[in-house]
């Protein structure tokens, strides 16, 4: 009795295999590494991965980009940036702009000056969950109609691939400074779009402190860098509050 | 005297068959489901790495009606190389010999998703419903809703009834609630949120707001996670209950819910 059913496949059968990873090196370097494995399916040909992944510079680019791939026989010899669109090949793998040679691994957005941190490199394969946190930002203001705090600091910028969900979570207190009952508001915003419902807080006297929190799942509009931050304001014109808060995120990367 | 011979080395044939799943499950609309490609074209069945076609593999509904059932792909009639089907069935998946989760009956049968049937056997997958989840290569799937409630009652009520949420999911899986906002009270009096599950109850502490002026809003807070029973269970539902114990209470709830699918 065979160990095995009847051979299935030929030694030159091509199967699927992304043993990578795309990830942030420096503000101008982006990486392939191996990740459990060395192949990566490039046209429906198995190539080798180098044992030391491969660079790429990206100083001299701005904006989105999605990164790809390319072989020479069954090597990975090539990344790449490139703007476009990408579907998959005869074999199912992720090609750029109709170009079975080109793999897509993943993207990257290039800010004006380089890259800013890591959380602008997302992964196609084997990604990794990724966590960034704004600095703890103290803010006042009188406004009635949502507005961001001080230059908009709790502001995360993030790449990820469209319909990937991220995780907002935003916390601190809230008061107003002069004047009792003052209704004080938070709401997570999107690409300058607020989401779902705010969170409110009302003080009983000036200067008392609430905590306020606010906590969202949304999935990302489409490829790309996103913005992710809060708007706040207060219910009666006239009057000032003041907020002290983080915003975090945590999504796929 | 007895002879012994040490056992040989296995060698694995080039040809041995791989593990392979290179493929997700997607919710077309409601009376269709496809498994797709996704990084390969290739699904192990009964130890054959079958090819998926270029269009994927179409389930049509109506399936079971009122019913969570795993969602299985194999050749037809299990024969290698035949054109492969979508079979919708609940029996709980078996691993076979080369380590793939199968039908425990037909084992060409590939374990590929997990799909609820509405009360007319139709897929669902809305905004605030997660009804069909990809065993292989999945990601982070999230609905959500926010609207207001009124009540002046002062027992224990549902405040979200109109946008419960509901998420399917596999044994051991975590399905996620966030249940974030504010909530009021029209006079000075106390009002009390928390999450709970369609069916079963409370899924968290109550919440206790005081508002020390009339309609001073309070935060509401309560998250849960939920770990999906042996069998994955049927479907999870999440709402808010509360209530207040003298005036009337505004709630402005949001609720989200994660799934892996």
């Amino acid at each position: 009795m065979p160990l095995y059913p009847p051979a299935v496949q030929t030694v030159m059968d091509p199967w699927s295999t992304h043993d990578c990873r795309l990830d942030w090196v420096d503000t101008t370097t982006i990486k392939l590494s191996r990740f459990g494995g060395q192949w990566l399916m490039i046209n429906g040909v198995r190539c080798v991965i180098p044992v030391n992944g491969l660079t790429l510079n990206v100083s001299a680019l701005n904006g989105n980009y999605y990164i790809y791939v390319r072989r020479t026989g069954n090597a990975v010899t090539t990344l790449a940036a490139a703007a476009g669109s990408y579907a998959n090949d005869n074999f199912g793998m992720p090609c750029l702009n109709s170009d079975g040679e080109a793999t897509m691994v993943g993207m990257a957005y290039v800010g004006g000056g380089g890259m800013v941190h890591a959380g602008y490199v997302c992964s196609y394969w084997n990604r990794k969950q990724f966590v960034r946190t704004s600095p703890m930002v103290t803010g006042s203001h009188g406004s009635t109609t949502p507005i961001y705090l001080a230059s908009n600091e709790l502001n995360i910028v993030f790449t990820t691939f469209a319909n990937e969900v991220y995780e907002q979570f935003c916390c601190g207190t809230a008061w107003g400074l002069d004047v009792a009952g003052l209704i004080v508001y938070i709401q997570a915003d999107m690409n300058n779009t607020r989401l779902g419902w705010y969170s409110a807080v009302c003080p009983r006297y000036a200067g008392w402190y609430a905590p306020i929190t606010q906590k969202v799942a949304v999935p990302a509009p489409g490829d790309g860098a996103h913005n992710a931050s809060i708007q706040t304001w207060v219910n009666a014109p006239g009057y000032t509050a003041q907020w002290q808060l983080v915003n975090g995120l945590r999504w796929l990367a | 005297m007895s002879l012994y011979v040490p056992q040989a080395p296995t060698l694995l044939p080039a040809t041995a068959p791989e593990g392979t799943h290179d493929c997700r499950l997607v919710y077309v609309s409601t009376t269709q489901l496809r498994l797709d490609r996704f990084g390969g074209n290739r699904i192990m069945c009964n130890g054959v790495r079958e090819v998926i076609p270029a269009g994927g593999v179409v389930l049509n509904a109506p399936v079971v009606a009122n019913s969570v059932a795993y969602v299985w792909c194999g050749p037809a009639g299990g024969v290698a190389g035949a054109a492969l089907y979508l079979a919708y069935d609940s029996p709980d998946p078996v691993i076979d010999a080369y380590g793939m989760p199968v039908h425990p009956t037909f084992r060409y049968l590939t374990l590929v998703g997990r799909a609820y049937g509405d009360g007319s056997g139709n897929f669902v997958m809305t905004g605030i419903v997660i009804g069909v989840v990809s065993y292989w290569n999945r990601r982070w799937l999230s609905i959500a809703a926010a609207n207001s409630q009124v009540t002046g009652s002062t027992g224990i009520v549902e405040l979200h009834g109109g946008n419960r949420l509901s998420a399917i999911g596999f044994a051991g899986d975590v399905i996620r609630c966030l249940l974030e906002g504010s909530c009021l009270n029209d006079s000075a009096n106390y009002t009390y949120s928390r999450i709970e599950q369609v069916g079963v109850g409370a899924l968290s502490q109550l919440g206790q707001h005081f508002a020390t002026v009339p309609n001073a809003y309070g935060i509401i807070s309560c998250h849960y996670d939920y770990v999906c029973p042996a069998g994955g269970g049927g479907l999870f539902i999440t709402t808010l209950t509360g209530y207040v114990n003298a005036g009337v209470g505004t709630w402005y709830p949001q609720c989200s819910m994660l799934v892996w699918g």
